[in-house]
């Protein structure tokens, strides 16, 4: 049977109702790639199916994945988390907004140490809602920060995304992390001049914090120290070209084993723990990781990608114009599916097609990652809205979409920004 | 409406224990590798740091060994602990009794699936072992021995996915269903 755009597209359409089914994700890709391959591939292609699951996951850049999100189950199983929080208090009590800037601040250094944006969310919305709603602050804005805040770990290096965009992209996960420092400090200074804002606006929704005296502050920096230390030390070494971030995952659970032991959390239950959360994790991905990679070598066989890409192309389209009609498809896409799936579900087609377009493979990771974070605070299926609606205990989740609202437009506004002035993007990846 | 013996509480629930042991047998594993892969790749990444003191030539791919090892022996575990991402929009809208019609169906399509991919694993293993191809590399360890791990991964996950579907079952012909695990619960 013949391939062609209009086949693709009803294609695409059934893995939509499929996976609207209740499927799991990764296995209705996994079929969707066994169906590519049956229907439309001559028979003795299939066969490439018995090494494309074997070869996706015999990967040792891909083995930063587990080791990484071990490193952050360990310290977020040894309560390094509340630890972030209470160190960061008094750094940001001068600042108008007071304990909702420490939520942004501590999701992206929390995100920073464990690349997990649920994580974040569920960790720092743990500590901080029941506190600051007690304290009188605003709930809306305390939903919506740590909903929002909790995405920062997407864009902060190290990004899961990136590791596996990298992978998937044969881009260096390196730059990638490089590229991903400047939208993440936008970003987090986005949303902490909306806190601002709302609090010099409506100082009643935000209570001031006595201001933190120098002690406290020296105090706070000490706590801070010992995952400061880690974050630096991974990241350090990636940047130097010292190691891989594969090496630099390994040491860093290393470093965060020890963190524990200094901190007497060290125990062998904990590890335990630490590794099945990194297991599960791991898993989802890797199985996703297997369903998508059947489909990209099934398209790229049939030259689909190329086909779209050629069609686009004869429209005529600016540039900018393609990337707005895909942000809005990833924004959609996102109010539909979670997304780590929307990731692989799109990137067989997506990904050569931009590439195809011209666009540059640093800065389309940046935008996924944009596109990614989104989705999480986009109803109905946004996931931190989901954490953050649970932590709060509230009967309707609609305080949660209306505190996340506001942020999500930051993000828009970057994304625009991003659109409009690439060079954002690639500029320190450039410069290194 | 489909027709299950009067005994089929119980066979899910023997059925439910045997799973629950051997996915617990299977993320146990997968937790070795971890950590085996964490010390491993630590050891040798400092190592290097110290003065004519060179990388440790297997670890590259001994470490991707037990990224494959980590994916294929935690599949079932994750599964079970509902790890694997689905959008459940429209089975929460629909009435009882449709949803577990399309659970089962759901369920049926991924049992079919994965038994494709765990035939297809089989065939690599028997095919590496047939031929006893080696790795290109300076070890040359012989490439079914990595490769052992998809058809036992693929198996365990198959046997989660006949609990659930046992468990679909239960629920269509009104019997008392089988234990169901919450994603919080712990193992």
């Amino acid at each position: 049977m013949e391939l062609t755009i209009l086949n693709m597209v009803l294609a695409l359409l059934i893995l939509a109702l499929v996976l609207l089914s209740g499927i799991w994700i990764a296995i209705g890709l996994a079929g969707l790639g066994l169906a590519l391959f049956h229907f439309f591939l001559p028979a003795g292609m299939m066969r490439m199916v018995e090494t494309i699951q074997y070869n996706v996951v015999d990967d040792f850049i891909l083995a930063a994945i587990p080791l990484f999100i071990f490193m952050g189950s360990l310290l977020l199983k040894g309560d390094i988390a509340s630890k972030i929080y209470r160190g960061l208090t008094p750094l940001v009590s001068r600042l108008p907004g007071g304990l909702v800037q420490t939520n942004i601040l501590s999701c992206a250094v929390f995100g920073a140490c464990s690349g997990s944006s649920l994580a974040g969310a569920a960790t720092m919305g743990t500590l901080a809602v029941r506190e600051l709603t007690e304290r009188g602050y605003d709930r809306k804005l305390v939903y919506g920060s740590l909903a929002a805040g909790g995405t920062l770990a997407t864009m902060i290096p190290p990004s899961i995304l990136f590791i596996i965009y990298g992978s998937f992209a044969g881009q260096s996960i390196s730059t990638l992390f490089i590229a991903g420092l400047v939208p993440a400090l936008i970003m987090v200074l986005l949303f902490m001049g909306y806190v601002a804002l709302v609090a010099l606006k409506n100082p009643a929704s935000c209570p001031r914090v006595e201001p933190a005296s120098l002690g406290q502050i020296l105090t706070a920096m000490k706590t801070l120290a010992a995952p400061v230390l880690l974050i630096t030390a991974v990241l350090g070494s990636i940047y130097s070209g010292f190691a891989t971030p594969t090496e630099s995952a390994a040491v860093g659970s290393v470093g965060a084993l020890l963190i524990l032991l200094a901190e007497r959390h060290l125990q062998w239950r904990v590890v335990r723990e630490a590794a099945v959360m990194s297991v599960r994790t791991t898993c989802m991905i890797a199985l996703m990781m297997i369903g998508a990679q059947l489909i990209s070598t099934a398209l790229s066989m049939l030259q689909i990608p190329f086909q779209i890409s050629q069609m686009i192309l004869s429209l005529e389209m600016a540039p900018w114009v393609i990337a707005l009609v895909v942000a809005l498809f990833f924004i959609l896409l996102g109010c539909l599916i979670e997304g780590t799936s929307m990731f692989f579900l799109t990137f067989p087609i997506i990904y050569p097609l931009m590439m195809d377009l011209g666009f540059d493979p640093i800065w389309f990771g940046v935008m996924m990652a944009l596109f990614i974070e989104m989705s999480l605070i986009t109803p109905p299926v946004g996931l931190n809205l989901f954490i953050i609606h649970q932590v709060s205990g509230e009967a309707s989740m609609a305080r949660t979409i209306r505190g996340a609202l506001p942020f999500f437009f930051a993000m828009l506004l970057m994304m625009l920004l991003f659109i409009a002035y690439p060079r954002l993007v690639l500029m320190l990846p450039n410069a290194f | 409406m489909t027709h299950i013996s009067p005994s089929a509480p119980e066979q899910a629930g023997l059925l439910d224990r045997i799973a629950a042991v051997t996915s617990g047998i299977g993320r146990e594993l997968a937790v070795i590798a971890i950590i085996l892969m964490m010390a491993l790749v630590a050891l040798n990444t400092l190592a290097r740091a110290l003065p004519s003191v060179n990388g440790l030539y297997f670890v590259e791919e001994y470490t991707g060994y037990l990224f494959v090892a980590v994916t294929f022996m935690g599949l079932a575990d994750t599964f079970r602990h509902h790890g694997h991402v689905r959008v459940e929009f429209l089975i929460r809208q629909l009435p009882p009794k449709p949803a577990a019609v399309l659970e089962l169906l759901v369920t049926l399509a991924a049992i079919g699936i994965i038994s494709v991919l765990a035939w297809f694993g089989a065939q690599l293993l028997l095919g590496s072992i047939r031929s006893g191809e080696l790795a290109q590399t300076v070890t040359q360890t012989p490439l079914w021995i990595p490769r052992l791990c998809l058809l036992p991964g693929y198996l365990l996950l198959l046997l989660e996915l006949l609990v659930k579907l046992q468990h679909g079952l239960c629920m269509l012909s009104g019997c008392p269903v089988a234990r169901q695990l919450t994603p919080r619960e712990e193992h």
